[in-house]
């Protein structure tokens, strides 16, 4: 490159980057009243797509830019744009605090808007609306209600002819019937590290949080620990299940997506999941598949089952939100029946409020029932006082298949890892 | 030695062969990118049914088009910068061997070591307070800050190997520092450009991270942006992922390919001429 | 000298230690060039002033307080963040990893990347299109190659398929899910990316020397290693020092990959101090730790492509 070709190039570049300054700078600052921003994980995207289609749809006129990122991308970018007073007026928060950007994690550092006036904010049955507040104010808004359970492929089942397992011992035998047949009971995708906890999460319901519904707060309190606690009981029960050959071959070499469509296909009869899995594997199965998720047993006694059900996508509003006023209508139409019925649809959910106008899926149906008698019970981590917490379970839980550590030592560096706060 | 003897022959097979093993995943890729979300024959067996839906969906569903046009944006002016006044800088600290020259390099050299979480937050409120959030503007300044101590690095590695008798001619004939560089080092070390280009080019067009955070809530986005914009932690659509990933890196391969000849000649005949 | 001048020494001793110039040309880039030409780092020295100093040693300072990364308060604690290091049982797995990574990425990927070189810098007919092909893997983000590899290391994925269509299933392994396997096949994975990268920086030190050189006949009595060592081998210097110092940087930083595979399970089998920090300062609402933890990672660091420079100094990086 020549001496003249360069001092052009540079001129030019120069030229080009005070230009789209100018050009940049007058369209970044959009603060005017009908735009809204909002920010959420890319799981969201397709019920948002819905949503804000509809709202647009009632309020001409008004724009709503969206930006969705993947869960680790999402956490990092939200916090950081919210230290600097740059993050959309909505942002997608978690339940409860087990997570660096749930509600009363976010609510503490003081950047969510008080919604506590808002007339939905005293709705949320008993469930969800603790994970919504914090010190007795409302924070953020629970759209969706979701679970854990089994999600059994019934047309394999069927074909199998097995039924679902209502007892822990008739799940120890299914497991058995299953390898009979070739098939595997449970497929786990323990390589996915969120979904090693599943597994705990479904049963601790009947084993520990059923029996004592203040296990949370004796546990804040500094009265129970893991170690000490019918926690154990479901470790212990973790480990059974891979001793009977309820899993397949590699837990730990499978990942989400590889546990799923092993159910899609028919060659694993179930899998422990979300209840957004339902719609994922019916994506992937061959039409006509009928899917069921169910809860899972973990006592001699059918009528004990729990199942693990709690608030599931959450929005609060941006303390410093550019457009506050937009920012609450969005909300009033998210929490109204219409705006939540549209996106529970979208995203195979229940409502975070119950009401008569929705119409479930039946492969949800369960779940639908357990929330409405009261018994589920939340996701654990919600109650969690850091995130530590669950990041610990995810590792000992790999190590526990894995052989490399013993039940008790598990709950142990759970237990330090409670203590240990941030 | 110009002939192509049976040894030429036998290290051609051999390289044909681990071509083949290396190309192998990216074969995969493509397979992948031509097969339909439901097929599920090995992804070893070739498409039975191509289909380019994947390609279009991935195009229109990340909005490709429009994250070309702002990647392309992007890395042509920062990948510039960072040419002009890595090459610049790297002449003295490779050339001058007084104290200030050796210091010079060794904090540019610091920049290479420095983990990104440190800069991070700091980096984003001086973007902020400049106003350049939600513009590709930012991204153009940090890239050509980012990638001076890499590319200085580099420069300044094989200036110092360039004999100093080109030089010494130039300055017999009269040439101050200024001509010797733009007349002698300069189209000396044009492969050495070559090379800083491609790499810059493939760090600025695949950064994930920062363009994310700067240019959230704005329209335009860069491509690793828009294309994973649709990759969640539920359903994850990899025959499209991998079907964008194509788009996005053809223009690289091309760019690389055209380029490999002329810089190899361009040196060549720099070096007798 | 203090042993800070006497680092920076050896730092620019190693690419072309100044014994390599007569003293004639000492004198003359001495005075024609330094004299007149200081001004021309300063464009770049702005930049990175401004986009990677400065904003750095700003962060740096988070280390030495208790900000959780998004409190608008925070506290000055000292030492107290390091202090919490040094009792961390998670620390010194990740220190473990980190090495082995670094140094087997650092060998292999340059010794890969080395042969590529030689092999396409001949008289081959394929040699412009497996340039490319070898080029490929390190075009595509490592976030899509983690991905890819992931797939291909499923315990029924295309890499054990492979090794069964040829009989060797006693090779078949679940290449991720074994934790004692998982680190090995992050290295194989970065090795196959990036050893088109180095092979990249090889061939353009390479275009000093005439492409027969290598399988020209044996008429002048060397074989081709002599030839290599004395011949090309000297052409090759500085790439060879840019190369390791590239890759041992990056195997120390690494994340990405290690990240998308693994998340540095199973358990911690395949924690690095990359992770860890990416887990305290983002995950765990503990930004500070994570900074007073990359803060380590770098002088870590530092000391490490430090003394690989000084070595390569002394040993076969010179012409």
């Amino acid at each position: 490159m020549h001496k003249k070709s360069l001092l052009a190039l540079s001129v030019a570049v120069a030229a080009a980057v005070s230009l789209s300054a100018c050009a940049g700078g007058s369209s970044s600052s959009s603060g005017d009243a009908k735009t809204l921003t909002l920010a959420a994980t890319t799981n969201e995207k397709p019920a948002l797509d819905a949503v804000v289609a509809k709202f647009k749809e009632q309020n001409p006129g008004v724009d709503v830019k969206y930006t969705t990122s993947a869960l680790d991308q999402y956490q990092t970018t939200t916090r950081t744009q919210l230290s600097s007073g740059t993050a959309p007026d909505v942002v997608f928060v978690w339940p409860g605090e087990g997570n660096p950007m749930a509600t009363q994690v976010v609510a503490k550092a003081g950047y969510l808007e008080d919604l506590s006036n808002q007339s939905w904010a005293n709705s949320f049955p008993s469930g969800i609306k603790p994970v919504t507040q914090y010190n007795g104010k409302t924070y953020s808004a629970a759209v969706t209600f979701s679970g854990i359970g089994a999600v059994y492929n019934m047309t394999a089942m069927n074909q199998a002819g097995l039924t679902p397992p209502t007892t822990w011992s008739g799940l120890l035998q299914f497991c058995s019937q299953a390898k009979a047949k070739g098939k595997t009971a449970f497929e786990l995708g323990a390589q996915t590290n969120w979904v090693t906890q599943l597994i705990p999460y479904s049963l601790t319901p009947t084993l520990v949080y059923g029996p004592n519904p203040s296990f949370p707060e004796d546990m804040s309190n500094g009265k129970a620990t893991f170690a000490n606690s019918k926690w154990s009981d479901a470790m212990n029960k973790y480990l059974q299940m891979q001793n009977a050959g309820c899993f397949q071959a590699n837990p730990l070499g499978t990942d989400y997506n590889a546990s799923l469509a092993a159910v899609a296909k028919g060659n694993a009869l179930s899998v422990i999941q979300v209840n957004s899995a339902v719609a994922a594997i019916s994506q992937q199965a061959t039409q006509g598949t009928q899917l069921n998720l169910l809860p899972v047993p973990a006592t001699d006694n059918a009528s004990d089952t729990r199942m693990a059900g709690a608030a599931g996508s959450t929005y609060g509003v941006n303390a410093h939100a550019k457009n506050k006023d937009l920012a609450i209508k969005f909300m009033n139409f998210l929490e109204s029946p219409d705006g939540m019925n549209l996106y529970a649809q979208t995203n195979k959910a229940l409502p975070a409020v119950p009401n008569d106008s929705f119409k479930v899926d039946p492969a949800l149906a369960t779940l639908q029932q357990d929330q409405k008698d009261g018994k589920t019970d939340a996701f654990m981590d919600q109650n969690w006082p850091n995130a530590r917490v669950q990041q610990t379970l995810f590792q000992v839980v790999q190590d526990l298949l894995a052989g490399k550590t013993d039940i008790s030592s598990a709950l142990k560096q759970m237990d330090s890892a409670y203590t240990q706060g941030s | 030695m110009n002939r192509y003897t049976w040894r030429t022959f036998i290290l051609e097979a051999v390289m044909v062969l681990v071509g083949i093993v290396f190309f192998l995943p990216v074969y995969i890729l493509i397979n992948l990118a031509l097969k339909k979300p439901d097929d599920a024959s090995s992804p070893l067996a070739p498409a039975t049914s191509l289909t380019f839906q994947n390609f279009s969906d991935a195009w229109s569903q990340a909005n490709l088009g429009q994250a070309l046009v702002t990647s392309a944006f992007v890395t042509v002016f920062s990948v510039a910068i960072i040419v002009a006044i890595s090459a610049l800088a790297a002449y003295p600290l490779a050339r001058v061997t007084k104290r200030w020259s050796r210091w010079l390099f060794f904090i540019f050299m610091i920049g290479l070591l420095l983990p990104f979480q440190l800069a991070l937050i700091p980096l984003y409120t001086t973007i902020r307070d400049l106003g350049l959030l939600g513009n590709p503007v930012s991204l153009v300044l940090y890239y050509a800050g980012l990638q001076v101590p890499f590319s200085v690095f580099l420069y300044t590695g094989f200036i110092r190997a360039v004999p100093l008798d080109y030089e010494e001619a130039a300055s017999i004939d009269g040439a101050g520092p200024m001509r010797s560089f733009f007349s002698v080092i300069f189209p000396l070390v044009r492969p050495i450009t070559g090379t800083v280009i491609i790499l810059n080019v493939l760090h600025v067009w695949n950064d994930f991270l920062t363009p994310l955070l700067y240019l959230s809530g704005s329209s335009q986005q860069t491509v690793p942006v828009a294309l994973f914009s649709f990759v969640s932690q539920y359903v994850s659509q990899w025959n499209l992922v991998f079907a964008g990933l194509v788009i996005t890196i053809a223009p690289i391969l091309i760019a690389y390919f055209a380029m490999q000849k002329t810089i190899i000649k361009g040196f060549a005949s720099g070096l007798k001429g | 000298m203090s042993s800070a001048q006497s680092q920076s020494l050896a730092v620019a001793e190693a690419a072309a230690p100044a014994s390599a110039l007569p003293r004639r040309a000492q004198k003359f880039s001495a005075r024609r060039i330094g004299a007149v030409s200081w001004w021309f780092v300063v464009p770049a020295l702005a930049f990175y002033f401004f986009v990677v100093l400065w904003p750095s040693i700003e962060g740096g300072a988070y280390a030495f307080t208790n900000w959780d990364g998004l409190s608008a308060t925070k506290d000055f604690v000292g030492l107290a963040q390091f202090q919490r290091i040094l009792t961390d049982p998670a620390g010194v797995g990740a220190v473990v990893h980190t090495l082995v990574i670094a140094v087997a990425i650092t060998l292999v990927q340059n010794l890969v990347g080395l042969l590529l070189a030689l092999g396409v810098h001949t008289k081959i007919k394929s040699r412009n299109i497996l340039r490319v092909a070898l080029f490929t893997p390190a075009v595509i983000t490592p976030v899509a190659t983690g991905y890819l590899w992931k797939y291909l290391m499923t315990p029924d994925g295309a890499i054990n398929q492979i090794l069964g269509f040829f009989g060797l299933t006693w090779l078949q392994h679940d290449w991720l899910g074994d934790s004692n396997i998982a680190l090995w096949s992050i290295v194989a994975t970065v090795v196959w990316q990036f050893a088109g990268y180095s092979m990249v920086i090889f061939l353009a030190g390479l275009q000093g020397v005439p492409e027969d050189v290598l399988e020209a006949s044996t008429l002048d009595g060397a074989g081709p290693f002599r030839r290599f060592w004395y011949v090309v081998r000297p052409e090759l210097a500085p790439a060879i020092t840019i190369n390791l110092m590239l890759s041992i940087i990056g195997g120390l930083k690494l994340f990405d990959q290690v990240w998308v595979m693994t998340s540095g399970g199973p358990g911690t089998s395949t924690d690095t101090m990359s992770t860890l920090i990416y887990k305290n300062a983002f995950q765990f609402g503990d930004f500070s730790y994570g900074i007073a933890m990359a803060l380590v990672l770098t002088v870590f660091v530092a000391i490490l492509s430090s003394a690989q420079y000084k070595l390569l100094g002394k040993q076969g990086g010179s012409k």
